[in-house]
């Protein structure tokens, strides 16, 4: 453990974090005895390894209650305590957060919605200072056009975020989660004006990145029909509101909606892109890696605040650093920093079912496959058998130990995803390096760019057309009534319990 | 002539494949467009016109067009678009007094939005 200091530290620190989840009302200030308690203790046995260092880890536990707490303490005039189940008519002043997203559902008016970052509220005719964020949901809003940081004053009804009926999803929670404790409906143009545009540098830096964003989301709509825009919309830049409910619906019953959500296996393909790319233009290798670190970033900031993509990025930036300085890279030292460093700015992630299922699937690939690949195999055999037999051992990890976790937020098994998974990943691979290509050559050459569009629409009706398929096969998958959060436990406990047997086996008989 | 790296030669195959299959993708597309039946040769008959009402904008003499919906039920939702906001979706059409579940899945696929 002590070559891999961060892989305890951030457990600790998300131990802190689960606990303040659960106390909610614990005092601070036994909080803050026991930390003062804690440091004198660790100052006390500092010579002593085992106590200062129980006394260490404490403290960090601690640090970690209390960034939950200070992250989610809500000030007096924030307007979590002003809205109701009932809609309110409202005026709102502020300023927009994030890239507004045009959606377009069937049976309902498109929508624009935002996060605005409120200055104000008026109520009864009286402006009052407010804070917070608020979903707005934007309707007939005409010619006018909203983009990141605008200030704008709008009208509105405004109440506490509502989950639809008899839907699984608790919504009031998920929007929790981001901070969000109000939604409001915008339905007359009339009723929203453009303050003033006052931004920072980085403002402006962002509006750059967003604007960059939609001039490539929408070359990808403009060349492809539904769904397969959505398919690589969502693929490249997380942009989910172009996929169709009966198409998401193929995805998570053939348990392949991870290829949609920007993870590792992107940000991997994207890494081999960019370096080949600077390896073609014969770019030293370490300036190449600084360059990839920046271009990463910038990625990250267009996609938006997705945890798996934060995951993904900040895990490839430590690994990149370390070949930078010549560092020996050890992958569990790198998993636990990264958790680290995620919860410490985001404690809520720990809400985000995208930020589970990121990590989980990680800690599958680092600790369970390794013991499933020496428990099934036996020496060097045939290169494809191995090849296959190694994919479908990472396969069967993952799904292993994310299937509570699918069915605790999904209420489903899919057992399917063994094989699904073998036509969607190597699909996912070539559909975002064809997708990149693709992009880039239709901003500098349109005509070229068509027809390598026409090559993505081509493999994309393959994995569309497969996976529908796999998701029509009897025991494709399973719906489950309920999964509680005891049984996610429970079964990570068991299997805890397996491995840890299997693997003394495994030393014990090699 | 070309001295190509194991590297190059890897973006130079697979941007060569994508295009061979792109361009067969794209004049397949083009040639089932090119014999696609000539619309001058179907009858009326074969089109099912089917008119529907944009229930944003739409005056009581369009709403009474829809099977349905008669002169009262035209001006509740008339009215209901004054006090309340233009529709953002066609089931919020159920508020209106007058119409409910059973009266909007007869209506539904003759009201739009936009």
């Amino acid at each position: 453990m002590e070559k891999r200091p961060f892989l305890l530290i951030s457990l600790v620190f998300l131990s802190g974090i689960m606990l303040a989840s659960f106390l909610k009302k614990a005092a601070i200030n036994t909080i803050i005895i026991t930390a003062i308690i804690s440091i004198i203790f660790f100052i006390v046995y500092f010579r002593n390894r085992v106590v200062s260092h129980i006394f260490l880890y404490l403290l960090i536990s601690l640090a970690g209650f209390m960034r939950f707490r200070e992250f989610n303490e809500l000030p007096k005039n924030h307007i979590a305590f002003i809205v109701s189940k009932e809609p309110k008519s409202v005026a709102l002043k502020g300023k927009i957060i994030n890239n507004p997203v045009f959606t377009r559902r069937f049976d309902y008016y498109p929508e624009l919605t935002f996060v605005l970052d409120l200055n104000a509220v008026k109520c009864y005719d009286k402006w009052a200072d407010i804070k917070g964020l608020v979903l707005i949901k934007m309707y007939f809003y005409g010619d006018k056009t909203f983009k990141y940081k605008d200030n704008l004053m709008l009208e509105g009804e405004i109440s506490k975020p509502k989950s639809e009926k008899g839907a699984k999803f608790n919504y009031e929670m998920y929007l929790a989660g981001k901070r969000i404790y109000a939604v409001s409906r915008v339905r007359n143009s009339d009723y929203i004006e453009k303050i003033e545009n006052g931004s920072s540098v980085f403002d402006r830096i962002m509006e750059s990145i967003y604007s960059i964003k939609n001039k490539l989301t929408s070359a990808i709509l403009i060349n492809l029909p539904p769904p397969h825009s959505g398919v690589l919309a969502a693929m490249l830049f997380g942009e989910r509101q172009f996929l169709s409910s009966q198409i998401k619906d193929v995805f998570i019953k053939t348990g392949t909606l991870h290829i949609l959500a920007i993870s590792g296996l992107h940000i991997t393909m994207l890494i081999f892109i960019i370096l080949g790319l600077f390896k073609l233009i014969r770019l030293p290798q370490k300036v190449s890696y600084f360059f990839t670190i920046f271009i990463l970033i910038i990625y990250a900031l267009m996609v938006g605040p997705m945890a798996s993509v934060w995951r993904a990025v900040v895990m490839a930036v430590f690994f990149l650093f370390g070949y930078i300085l010549d560092k020996r890279i050890d992958i569990e030292n790198i998993y636990g920093l990264t958790l680290f460093a995620l919860l410490a700015k985001e404690p809520n992630y720990i809400y985000d079912a995208g930020f589970i299922l990121s990590f989980v699937c990680i800690a599958a690939m680092i600790w369970v496959y390794p013991i499933l690949k020496k428990l099934f195999i036996a020496g060097d055999g045939n290169i494809i058998l191995s090849f296959l037999s190694d994919y479908i051992l990472m396969s069967l990890s993952v799904w292993v130990s994310i299937l509570p976790i699918v069915a605790y937020y999904f209420k489903m098994v899919t057992p399917v995803i063994l094989i699904a998974n073998i036509i969607a990943i190597p699909s996912c691979f070539i559909l975002v390096s064809l997708g990149i290509a693709s992009v880039f050559i239709y901003i500098l050459l349109p005509n070229f760019g068509i027809i390598f569009f026409e090559s993505v629409y081509f493999v994309d009706t393959i994995l569309l057309y497969s996976l529908k398929l796999l998701s029509n096969m009897p025991l494709a998958f399973f719906r489950l009534r309920s999964f509680t959060m005891g049984f996610v436990f429970f079964y990570y406990a068991v299997l805890f319990l397996v491995l840890i047997g299997v693997r003394k086996k495994i030393v014990t008989f090699p | 002539m070309f001295n190509f790296s194991k590297n190059e030669k890897t973006i130079i195959a697979f941007l060569s494949t994508a295009f061979i299959v792109g361009s067969i993708v794209h004049y397949y597309k083009l040639n089932c467009a090119a014999r696609s039946p000539n619309p001058a040769y179907l009858s009326e008959k074969d089109f099912k016109i089917c008119k529907v009402i944009n229930i944003n904008t739409a005056e009581e003499k369009d709403l009474i067009a829809i099977k349905g919906i008669g002169p009262v039920l035209a001006n509740e939702i008339i009215s209901y678009r004054e006090n309340n906001g233009l529709f953002i979706s066609k089931e919020e059409i159920m508020k209106v007094k007058g119409i409910g579940p059973k009266k909007y899945e007869k209506i539904k696929d003759f009201i739009a939005l936009e």
